[in-house]
């Protein structure tokens, strides 16, 4: 028995040669064949590509008439305001993953979190420090809510996640477009949509003319606490431990069952941030028709991170940038933005083949890559 | 028949029609999640693989009149539908090899497919037709409908079986329909029929038995491919006749649902599919009745979770668990006990 | 060594086994099993047998040597390959597919096939005649997961039997059997050697090797220790060539009194599953404080459900466990945690340790939920820090911070962590199952030395090992436990490794056994003779 502990420590060492390269690896391999497509349809690909990855940067430059300028504020506002919608998406899609649940529902958690925040927003009257921190909390609720059902239906029924939350998504988004037609509609707006929620529940703005709120200065504090919660409490100890070993949780009595809900159920709420996001900073009321999939976003953030929480803003940084720079891209050549999802598939592809580098790197060189002088051994 | 009774039997004909047309699609890609799902290795990627199906067989249909000019008219669709199932078999055999060779996990990589086919779907359509909506501008054909002679007299059986208008109901119907039967026929009377549930079922055993494990996996998750493919043909050349972006719209993921609202069963898939079907033709009639249609489509996806959960209270007692991929650390843990 | 003859139709010359990760399985293996006989592969867990029938079908490569069939050296290089040569293994985990009838899954992957299809009626019809030809009686259309395991390991034979084997290998099949089937299963096999077939069996169950086998090969550490023919040895002979070693003492002194107030009373202890099995049967036994009671057995006759019940991952049939008065059965693993019970589980790397979380979080594990470690939810990772490193000197477990991950340590430093964090909660009742398996000498020792001084701390203790020295050293009594009952209760300091070996193999039973305090001690053998 001991020499498979020894042998185990030889592939643990060439695993974890290879895992610090393996997101820049599938990064930069995913790009190369984006590029190799991009170059089969496009007659400028170079040119493409530098709009894809400088696209979205504010316009910094020095001219005699106006000294500096910045320009473009206004693009990379827009990827400011996506990063932080697909921070808490991610987080809602990477804290069921670390316990091993596959939970979809970030969107459906959206949707009804937003719907709650404009209800607030809209019925609760008052001055900004009733309404907002009203609206939060329902919002928080809400979202808290609609997790814990699919993690209920899985720990008790043994009932297939995937296919509950996506269900649970479409009741939710029926439900949203309900309420908003027959309840909370505008009658004198010319489409279905709410009226404008009033000025207290809104976010004070930080970028002129972007929908870049305070709600960034919530980011890092979601973040941290997203991290605190799996590192320093006792339900985040049970959701990493249930996830990696839930044999062993069970046999030191910690309670399985209650760590899968809860995971399920905490990520509903960071996705209710996301929802007020959505309400109170970028759209600032709700249309009917707002389009369901942003929570599928979150599952690729998440696992660009790989479900680890610090990771998850640059990698919802990086999913903006880069989806913004794909606009630019479109506007300035022939390529269309598009391409970015391919690259992105491709992305995911690289990261999650456990055998690919494995395979392809020889033992040697991995384990030379693994012996680094750090403290984890 | 009194005329009342006629006119009314023909409405409820008009409307069987339109249930069966938009259950037809749904029923091919949940043929394909079953048979993936009964070998164990369920195809989260249907939706995608209808995509690039719909999309490539346009495409080819009317570029194939370049590629092979002079033949006869009724050909070019058909080319196209070949090359539409070829490249949705391309991009199933892409997952296909990063799960079982590369180790990637199933669902993450169906996912991962998913977001590929939707990405590259829209990019060559701004390639190759230069309008980001749709292929309207191309007139690109449609696969032919099959007509049945000869019932002018009876006007029910009429509608039903021709439609409204007596074009018929299309190839692709046809062959959803007759799908379920070849697909029982194929599960339970063949060999490689069997051997595909018994490597879902009991892999062990499979392996025991010299069947070659990881092949059936490849020709289960092909074939559901196939059959994801001519769903998403149906849409693209029957049911409309062009693609547009995102012309799914969910139906890949309504027919993982319709797998489990069906007990994993052909039959099963084919009467969930057809609630599936019905939701969204019933839900514009009873928009008459004063009932949101909201709620009507909120019946479906409420439906297939009480499915889950009273299949999950029967199961739980074998052991036998709803897919056998997809782990679930709070499964009372049976198997792995070591007892004596 | 019988020397081959026309009669021998398998025979391993010096044929050694080394798998991957260095672990020599098999060291120079001879033996020949002769046409139609029933042969036995005899020995404990560990000893080699499994790794003989996987190279008999296919499924391992011989490291060195040869394996001749008929007299001529064969290359199976995989079941397929083992299957054409006529050989045909029933595991000792069946291998059904539950949903399908018992004429499909014998035929499975090779159905019988008319116009396309399956010939359904073909099959069974089949099925039936192979049945009745070699007297196993079953019904084709019957749902193999309805059937007892009895009758699904008769189901596993006739697969063989179907693809035309000659030689029928079969590993452990009585582990999974009930007594009451057993009997049928030897009928079966008596019938197909009638029919001209040879039959190789893996056992561990010495009472049948006498009843069932003709000759018998026994295995130990990977080599060959002894064959005879099963009814000219006597069954201590047998129980020697098992088990019997040379005993080296722990150079632990023990006191050796008599204690009269029990600290853990387990009471008509019963464990009944839903597929009918009962693998414990009415055990009572006591424990005092200060106390080592030591589970001799082989493996799969009670002890892991018995362990699982006084750790509260099952709950008793019948029956309970308490501690002084406070039942801890029944109550889920918390309950009984909360009531002073610790265990170290059989499994270490599935149960025992989270392989790739740090050590601290691995230590932490059995009391995070409660102060120190935490509050209100929150946990305390100076505290949880300073008291892991605290434990790492004391055990002696060689690290390279608590922030590594614990799978990166060596099995015995593992074990350390592992019995430091049941040590540390301060338990009134240790079960500690095979606690130094596959631990190093020197981690070994320091583990046994723990126990014991846990133990001289007033908690009692119930050990599982499979180590008969070990034992015989660290307990103050041992009992034998053998399908699911006590069978002997023993003095430590009187009992030696062959009579435990008796017990163990169901050779002899001690009817009246039970291991409570004042419960009498099994007669010995010699005092038999005497």
């Amino acid at each position: 028995m001991t020499a498979i502990a020894s042998n185990d420590t030889a592939r643990l060492q060439h695993q974890r040669g290879i895992e610090r390269w393996q997101l820049p690896l599938a990064v930069v391999a995913a790009l190369v064949v984006g590029f190799v497509i991009t170059a089969m349809v496009s007659d400028e690909p170079w040119r493409a590509y530098l709009a894809l990855t400088t696209g979205a940067l504010p316009d910094i430059r020095w001219s005699d008439a106006h000294g500096w300028e910045m320009r473009r504020w206004v693009r990379f506002g827009s990827v400011i305001e996506d990063a932080i919608t697909l921070t808490f998406l991610g987080l809602a899609v990477a804290i069921p993953f670390r316990a091993r649940q596959f939970s979809l529902g970030a969107d459906g958690q959206m949707f009804l979190s937003a719907l709650a925040a404009a209800a607030v927003s809209l019925y609760v009257g008052g001055p900004w420090f009733v309404v907002l921190p009203a609206a939060f909390a329902a919002a928080v609720l809400t979202g808290f809510a609609w997790g814990l059902v699919p993690g209920v239906l899985k720990a008790r029924f043994g009932a297939n996640e995937i296919v509950t939350t996506l269900m649970l998504n479409l009741i939710a988004v029926q439900f949203y477009r309900l309420v908003i037609t027959q309840v909370m509609r505008d009658p004198t707006a010319g489409y279905l949509v709410t009226p404008v929620l009033p000025a207290a529940a809104l976010l004070p703005g930080l970028l002129p003319r972007t929908n870049v709120t305070a709600m960034l200065f919530l980011v890092p504090v979601v973040v941290v606490a997203a991290g605190l919660l799996l590192s320093r409490t006792t339900i985040g100890y049970e959701v990493r431990t249930v996830g990696v070993a839930p044999a062993f949780a069970r046999q030191v009595g910690m309670p399985v069952g209650r760590a899968v809900v809860m995971s399920m159920a905490l990520g509903g709420a960071f996705a209710a941030f996301a929802g007020l996001h959505v309400s109170n900073a970028l759209l600032k009321r709700l249309p009917v028709d707002l389009s369901p999939g942003m929570g599928f976003e979150g599952l690729v953030v998440a696992l660009l991170a790989r479900n680890d929480p610090k990771a998850v803003p640059v990698a919802a940084f990086l999913y903006a940038y880069l989806r913004t720079g794909a606009q630019a891209m479109e506007r300035t050549t022939d390529v269309s933005r598009e391409v970015v999802l391919v690259i992105q598939a491709f992305i995911i592809l690289f990261i999650v083949s456990e055998r690919l580098l494995p395979t392809l790197v020889p033992r040697k060189f991995a384990r030379w890559l693994g012996r680094q002088p750090k403290g984890d051994a | 028949m009194s005329a009342d009774s006629v006119a009314i039997l023909t409405l409820v004909a008009t409307l069987a029609v339109a249930v069966l047309r938009a259950a037809a699609p749904i029923l091919l890609a949940a043929l394909g999640g079953l048979i993936s799902d009964l070998s164990g290795t369920i195809n989260v990627a249907l939706e995608g693989l209808m995509l690039i199906a719909a999309f490539f067989g346009v495409i080819a249909s009317v570029h194939a009149v370049q590629w092979f000019p002079g033949l006869a008219q009724w050909i070019y669709p058909w080319i196209g539908c070949a090359v539409g199932l070829v490249a949705a078999l391309g991009f199933t055999g892409l997952l296909a090899i990063f799960h079982l060779e590369f180790g990637a996990d199933l669902i993450v990589a169906g996912i991962a497919i998913n977001i590929l086919a939707a990405g590259l779907t829209v990019f060559l359509l701004v390639a190759l037709v230069g309008d980001k909506g749709s292929t309207a501008g191309l007139h690109s054909p449609a696969l032919p409908s099959i007509q049945i002679p000869g019932l002018a007299g009876l006007p029910v059986l009429d509608t039903l079986l021709n439609g409204e208008g007596g074009a018929g109901h299309h190839v692709l119907v046809y062959v959803a329909f007759m799908s379920v039967a070849l697909l029982a026929l194929f599960l339970s009377r063949t060999r490689y029929g069997t051997w595909l549930r018994a490597v879902g079922e009991n892999p062990q055993a499979a392996l025991g038995a010299g069947i070659p494990v990881k092949r059936v996996r490849y020709v289960a998750l092909l074939a559901s491919g196939l059959l994801a493919g001519l769903g998403g043909i149906y849409l693209s050349m029957g049911y409309l006749t062009l693609f547009q972006a995102d012309m799914t719209a969910g139906r890949g993921f309504l027919a993982l649902a319709a797998v489990f609202l069906g007990a994993r069963r052909p039959l099963g898939t084919l009467g969930a599919s057809l609630l599936f079907g019905a939701t969204g033709v019933l839900a514009t009639q009873l928009g008459a009745f004063e009932m949101p249609t909201q709620i009507v489509y909120m019946i479906p996806p409420f439906v297939t979770i009480c499915m889950l959960v009273f299949a999950g209270r029967s199961l739980a007692g074998s052991g036998r668990r709803p897919s056998a991929r997809i782990s679930n650390p709070t499964e009372p843990d049976t198997t792995t006990r070591s007892s004596a | 060594m019988a020397s081959p003859s026309e009669d021998t139709i398998i025979e391993l010359r010096n044929v050694s086994k080394r798998y991957a990760n260095g672990t020599l399985a098999n060291d120079g293996v001879s033996f020949t099993i002769r046409r139609g006989e029933i042969h036995a592969i005899v020995g404990e867990n560990g000893a080699g047998k499994s790794t003989v029938m996987k190279m008999l079908f296919g499924l391992e490569r011989p490291s060195a040597g040869e394996i001749l069939l008929n007299g001529r050296p064969v290359m199976l290089r995989s079941p397929r390959d083992a299957i054409a040569a006529g050989i045909g293994l029933v595991p000792q985990h069946l291998e059904l597919v539950p949903s399908f009838t018992v004429a499909q899954n014998v035929v499975l992957g090779g159905e019988p096939v008319r116009r396309g299809f399956i010939d359904r009626q073909g099959a069974a019809e089949a099925v039936r005649r192979t049945g009745e030809r070699f007297g196993l009686v079953v019904e084709p259309n019957a749902i193999a997961g309805s059937l007892s395991v009895g009758e699904q390991q008769r189901v596993e034979i006739l697969k063989t039997l179907y693809r035309g084997a000659q030689i029928v290998l079969l590993d452990e099949p009585s582990a999974v059997l009930p007594p009451q089937e057993t009997e049928a299963l030897f009928k079966a096999l008596r019938q197909l050697v009638v029919a001209g077939l040879t039959v190789v069996l893996i056992t561990h169950k010495l009472a049948e090797v006498r009843e069932v086998s003709d000759r018998f090969t026994v295995m130990r550490a990977g080599r060959v220790t002894g064959h005879a023919a099963s009814r000219a040895c006597s069954p201590s002979e047998i129980a020697d060539m098992i088990v019997g070693r040379a005993h080296t003492p722990l150079q632990l002194s023990r006191p050796t009194l008599r204690r009269t107030v029990p600290l853990l009373t387990v009471r008509d202890l019963a464990l009944a599953r839903r597929d009918g099995s009962t693998p414990l049967q009415g055990v009572s036994f006591e424990i005092a404080a200060g106390e080592i009671l030591g589970i001799a057995g082989v493996e799969g006759n009670g002890q892991a459900p018995l362990a699982a019940l006084l750790n509260g991952l099952e709950a008793p049939t019948s029956g309970s466990a308490s501690l002084q008065g406070d039942v801890i059965t029944g109550r889920g693993v918390r309950g009984a945690r909360s009531r002073r019970v610790a265990a170290v589980p059989e499994d270490r790397l599935r149960d025992g340790v989270a392989a790739s979380m740090s050590i601290i979080d691995n230590f932490i594990a059995a009391d995070y939920h409660r102060a120190p470690f935490s509050r209100l939810g929150w946990l305390d990772q100076g505290v949880a820090r300073s008291k892991t490193q605290q434990i790492l000197s004391e055990f002696g477990v060689v690290a390279r911070s608590p922030d590594a991950a614990i799978g990166s340590l060596s099995g015995g430093n593992m074990q350390k962590v592992v019995l430091a964090r049941e040590v540390c909660s301060g338990p009134r009742l240790l079960v500690a199952s095979q606690p130094t398996r596959g631990v190093d000498i020197g981690a070994a020792q320091a583990l046994r030395r723990q126990i014991v001084e846990l133990a001289d701390r007033g908690a009692a203790v119930l050990l599982f090992s499979a180590d008969l020295d070990e034992l015989l050293d660290l307990s103050d009594r041992i009992a034998v436990l053998f399908r699911g009952r006590i069978a002997a209760h023993f003095n430590a300091r009187q009992v030696r490794t062959q009579e435990l070996g008796l017990y163990m193999t169901g050779l002899r039973h001690d009817e009246n056994a039970a291991a409570l305090l004042g419960s009498p001690f099994t007669t010995l053998a010699e005092e038999d003779a005497a």
